[in-house]
């Protein structure tokens, strides 16, 4: 009788369990433009794979992507790995325009600061805004920072800089996690090597601008013990005319 | 066992009908929806904003600097005005030169000149860390141009901006010449006194006392 009672008191209680389910793990605006192609707004409250065409898209929870043409996107917020197969994709950026050649392996990341790319295979150039700007390549392994244009007209861009081996394994992690270990063994071997070689090519360069910076250091601080100098001799000077006017003449 | 789940089932049906709790639902849903298409609208927005100010920024460097000048420059100026800081001390090196500039027309005794610059120098860069120098060649040209009304104003005003200044000190030893000139002994005397006691500066301090020593009572 007890366990009749129990199982009444189960059935009546399922009709007022209120079940939701979240169906969608993103929101485009319009609806289903994703798949539809043409201009697409893509915002995610948790990781999300995409796919274009042959390439592939994973963005970050909390990220908005933006698909201005078949070709063209522009990263609001958030991260974004893009995996490009068949042809390049372009980012525009307020500040410039991302290329990622085909067969590249790129994270893109946006924040308030300004953009931030890291290769992991393949070529991917960035071209500032600006109408005599130089297209900047940014090999497999390096990262780059990108911040706003200032009211000089000058971007702000970090020195150029290999991965470090915690950045390279994190990055190598997303765009390779699919495959299964004895793969991952394998392919993990082969690429350490072509990081290492970026590791010694960034060095070199960076010494060299060290030693560039250093210079432009030494230069600057010499201008400015010249002016201080002048500054004082025209003080005393001034002092002096002052006290001649005054008093003896 | 039948009915009972029956009656549960149509009792469910019946209260959710009633309650117009399917209502609120459907309400919430389209608030959230719309506060989702409003957000999306404002970021939207942004990177438009975003990208218009970095536009400008990338263009106004090339515009030559007089088109910023006057009144037809102020479209120019505004929009300057909103482009993120270059974080550099330009401004202050452009203060530097034109205090430079009114310095060389003091030496060259172009007063009227080293007045305009000078008094415009004060409006401009009233933080500059050379302001205080700028008011005393200000009341020193003032004093050469033999305006000594408008030398003592900008003296008073130099008490009362810096008065532990040494620039402030010698000024005000300018201040009791000028009494001197007016036929104004005592005043002059008393002036002296105040800089005698307030500045223990070594070369104010001598000149106040040299400048006690020639005064004629």
């Amino acid at each position: 009788m007890l366990q009749k009672g129990l199982k009444l008191l189960f059935l009546i209680s399922l009709f007022h369990i209120d079940i939701r389910v979240n169906a969608e793990e993103f929101s485009a605006l319009p609806s289903q433009c994703w798949i539809q192609g043409g201009e697409c707004l893509v915002q995610t409250s948790k990781k999300q794979v995409l796919d274009h065409g042959k390439s592939r898209f994973e963005l970050t929870s909390e990220s908005l992507l933006r698909r201005l043409s078949n070709e063209t996107f522009n990263l609001l917020e958030g991260n974004l790995y893009v995996d490009v197969e068949g042809r390049a994709v372009e980012f525009e950026f307020p500040n410039g325009k991302l290329r990622l050649e085909d067969s590249s392996k790129v994270g893109v990341s946006r924040s308030s600061e300004g953009v931030r790319v890291q290769v992991l295979e393949g070529l991917a150039s960035f071209q500032p805004l600006g109408a005599n700007s130089e297209v900047l390549n940014i090999p497999k392994a390096y990262l780059y920072e990108f911040g706003w244009m200032q009211s000089d007209g000058k971007l702000e861009i970090s020195l150029p800089r290999s991965l470090t081996l915690q950045e390279w394994t994190s990055l190598f992690y997303v765009f390779n996690r699919q495959l299964p270990p004895s793969e991952v063994k394998k392919k993990l071997e082969l690429d350490l090597s072509g990081w290492m070689k970026a590791v010694h090519q960034a060095s070199s360069l960076q010494s060299d601008l060290a030693t560039r910076q250093i210079a432009a250091a030494e230069e600057r601080a010499r201008r400015y013990a010249r002016a201080k100098a002048q500054k004082e001799r025209e003080q005393r000077e001034l002092r002096a005319l002052f006290r001649k006017k005054n008093y003896l003449e | 066992m039948a009915l009972c789940v029956c009656w549960a089932w149509s009792y469910s049906v019946f209260s959710n009908h009633f309650n117009g709790s399917h209502n609120y639902d459907a309400i919430i849903q389209s608030l959230k929806h719309d506060r989702e298409m409003a957000y999306l609208e404002k970021r939207l927005l942004q990177e438009e904003m975003l990208s218009f100010h970095q536009q400008m920024a990338a263009l106004l460097p090339g515009i030559p600097a007089n088109k910023f000048k006057g009144e037809k420059g102020y479209p120019l100026r505004q929009i300057a005005s909103t482009l993120p800081s270059d974080g550099s001390n330009l401004k202050e090196r452009l203060s530097q030169a034109y205090l430079s500039r009114g310095k060389a027309f003091f030496r060259d005794r172009k007063l009227t000149e080293s007045i305009r610059i000078f008094s415009d120098y004060i409006q401009r860069y009233p933080y500059s860390p050379q302001i205080g120098e700028a008011y005393f060649l200000l009341s020193e040209s003032y004093f050469r141009n033999k305006d000594f009304e408008n030398s003592t104003k900008t003296i008073q005003k130099m008490v009362s901006l810096f008065p532990g200044n040494e620039l402030t000190g010698f000024a005000l030893i300018r201040l009791g010449q000028i009494f001197e000139y007016e036929r104004r002994p005592e005043e002059a005397a008393e002036v002296y006194r105040t800089v005698l006691k307030s500045f223990p500066q070594r070369e104010v301090a001598s000149q106040a006392a040299e400048s006690m020593r020639h005064l004629e009572f």
